[in-house]
């Protein structure tokens, strides 16, 4: 029987693992090996011993996903009880205004333009400028432009020279674009933000869910419980560190079990670039016909970081021309009603620049009593690296308390957990412009080894949820093509 | 010796080699409208400029455009 080893449980990993047994069934033995903290990645979100809600920052579930909610019906498990609907609702904080206005999304292109022209933050006039820029570009991605061209620009600039008046590029609303990819403050690639916009243009499309916590125990664990239904098998505790080649063909993977004290989730540990390893834990794989590595882009980066010959040659020299930043992410539970506000806040201060009530997320764990809210905020940490926990918990509140009817403080904080998502496998890739031609595909120089994850190039090709599914799909066929053809 | 065709490190081995660049559209909106600057610059101003170089003629020297992205390649 041919052996298929896949590297990582987050979303692109899961989806190949699965994708291969229902397709090749008893034919291939296929084994996932992951870190084993949890399933799910970076998309993780669970409840640890101590009760704590381990969050890998706030994770949006949009309409236009198809390949995620068809993977997770098989699996038995559905949208309705993993994520809850935003109705389309973007709200948008104008600091200038020191309020709170509300975009509604949904309703596809049309309906989108017409709400930009009803948006009350702006001035009559900047309204209608700014309703017949979005027609414009709406029209534009309707007519099936090419959109890779606009790659190498960001798409502040893009927007410019497609006509939008450079003030308003200054404004939050604006900054929904750049933000809804937390590429916040480094700029977004115009290919990305139009492409996101194509997906969203039908009404379908545009709507937006908030992924209900612990989201790892809705959505990853069932599809990880199915993928094993089928046959496949896990290896928890192994993390990859490198592989051996001869030739064309990946013969070796070397492994490391992470010391026990780095699977403690937001302890000190995790705050580095690695989780430490066991001594004497490292050992070499060589039971595989084909390999699939689901790590992000800044793990790979570090394996066989001694093999200057490997990294100087074309396909991994540009490899390192990819970069990643680490996420923030911040929960707030409180004792008293506040924030009420249907959907994600866009244009806060930085780090912490999108907020999200998740008031069915706190009604899952709390029975009974005066319901609170939960606010999850979410962000990146670049700029602001010598913060303390503790300062950045307090810029964020100070900064949310000036909204009306935000003041967290105030309705009484019981409860506040801050993680900054920084390790190499946590790191979330960054879309600035001109990545695409240093995005690798799922191939490799070498046959029996291919690349899944949101960072490689794919159908979707979006840094996303869907966008890893779809990745691991696209592995998987190729590893399958790779045994059954040799 | 290895075959060349078995380095996976050789030009070949490149699953995704990278494609020489397409002047699309607009690239040549962009040269229309910088084209009239650059001849005017290059004709008579020598002080420092603050121009988008234009497709195939790079000027890291002079250009100062933030996102140029001539400059940035």
């Amino acid at each position: 029987m041919k052996r298929i080893l896949i590297i990582g449980a987050g979303p692109a990993g899961l989806a190949a693992g699965v994708k291969l047994k229902e397709t090749a069934g008893a034919d291939v033995s296929v084994t996932i090996a992951h870190m084993g903290h949890h399933f799910g990645g970076k998309a993780a979100s669970y409840t640890d011993a101590r009760g704590r809600l381990i969050e890998h920052g706030w994770h949006m579930f949009v309409g236009f996903y198809e390949k995620l909610p068809a993977l997770m019906k098989r699996a038995g498990t559905s949208t309705s009880n993993a994520v809850m609907s935003m109705s389309g609702k973007q709200n948008v904080y104008e600091p200038s205004r020191g309020k709170i206005y509300t975009l509604d999304s949904a309703g596809g292109r049309i309906t989108t333009a017409f709400n930009f022209a009803r948006y009350d933050g702006l001035s009559f006039d900047d309204r209608a400028h700014y309703a017949r820029f979005m027609s414009q570009v709406y029209a534009r991605l309707l007519g099936g432009e090419e959109l890779t061209q606009h790659d190498d620009v960001c798409f502040t600039r893009w927007a410019i020279e497609n006509g939008l008046l450079p003030h308003l590029t200054r404004m939050s609303l604006f900054r929904i674009f750049r933000d809804g990819y937390f590429n916040f403050p480094e700029q977004v690639s115009a290919y990305h933000t139009l492409k996101t916009m194509q997906y969203m243009s039908t009404s379908e499309g545009a709507e937006t869910f908030a992924a209900v916590a612990p989201y790892s125990e809705r959505v990853w664990d069932p599809i990880a419980k199915y993928f094993e239904s089928l046959g496949g098998a896990f290896l928890p505790y192994t993390m990859l560190r490198g592989f051996a080649y001869d030739g064309r063909r990946v013969t070796g993977l070397t492994v490391a079990r992470p010391d026990a004290n780095g699977h403690r989730y937001g302890e000190s540990s995790w705050q580095s670039a690695a989780p430490p390893l066991e001594s004497d834990s490292e050992t070499t794989f060589t039971d595989f016909d084909a390999v699939i590595s689901t790590v992000p882009q800044a793990v790979f980066v570090t394996l066989n970081k001694n093999d200057a010959r490997m990294w100087q040659s074309p396909y991994f020299a540009r490899m390192k021309n990819l970069r990643s930043a680490p996420t923030v992410s911040m929960t707030v539970r409180t004792k008293n009603p506040v924030m009420p506000y249907v959907g994600p806040i866009f244009g806060f201060p930085v780090p912490l620049g999108i907020a999200t009530t998740m008031t069915r997320s706190l009604a899952s764990y709390r029975k009974g009593g005066e319901p609170g809210n939960e606010i999850q905020f979410v962000g990146q940490e670049k700029g602001f690296e010598t913060w303390s926990d503790e300062e950045i918990a307090s810029f964020t509140l100070d900064n949310f308390a000036r909204i009306p009817n935000c003041d967290l403080r105030a309705a009484e904080i019981t409860y506040l957990e801050l993680h900054r998502n920084k390790s190499d496998f946590e790191r979330i890739f960054l879309c600035e412009p001109g990545i695409q031609k240093f995005r690798p595909g799922p191939k490799t120089p070498f046959a029996n080894f291919f690349l899944a994850g949101d960072w490689v190039r794919n159908e979707v090709d979006l840094i996303c949820m869907e966008g890893a599914v779809a990745s691991g799909y696209e592995a998987a066929d190729l590893a399958l093509a790779h045994i059954r053809q040799s | 010796m290895k075959p060349v065709d078995d380095d996976p490190f050789c030009e070949t081995a490149d699953p995704y080699p990278p494609k020489q660049p397409e002047v699309g559209r607009r690239d040549i909106v962009r040269l229309a409208l910088v084209s009239p600057a650059i001849l005017a610059a290059a004709s008579a101003c020598h002080g420092p400029r603050n121009l988008v170089c234009a497709p195939g003629l790079p000027d890291t020297e002079h250009c100062t455009h933030v996102f140029c992205k001539y400059h940035q390649d």
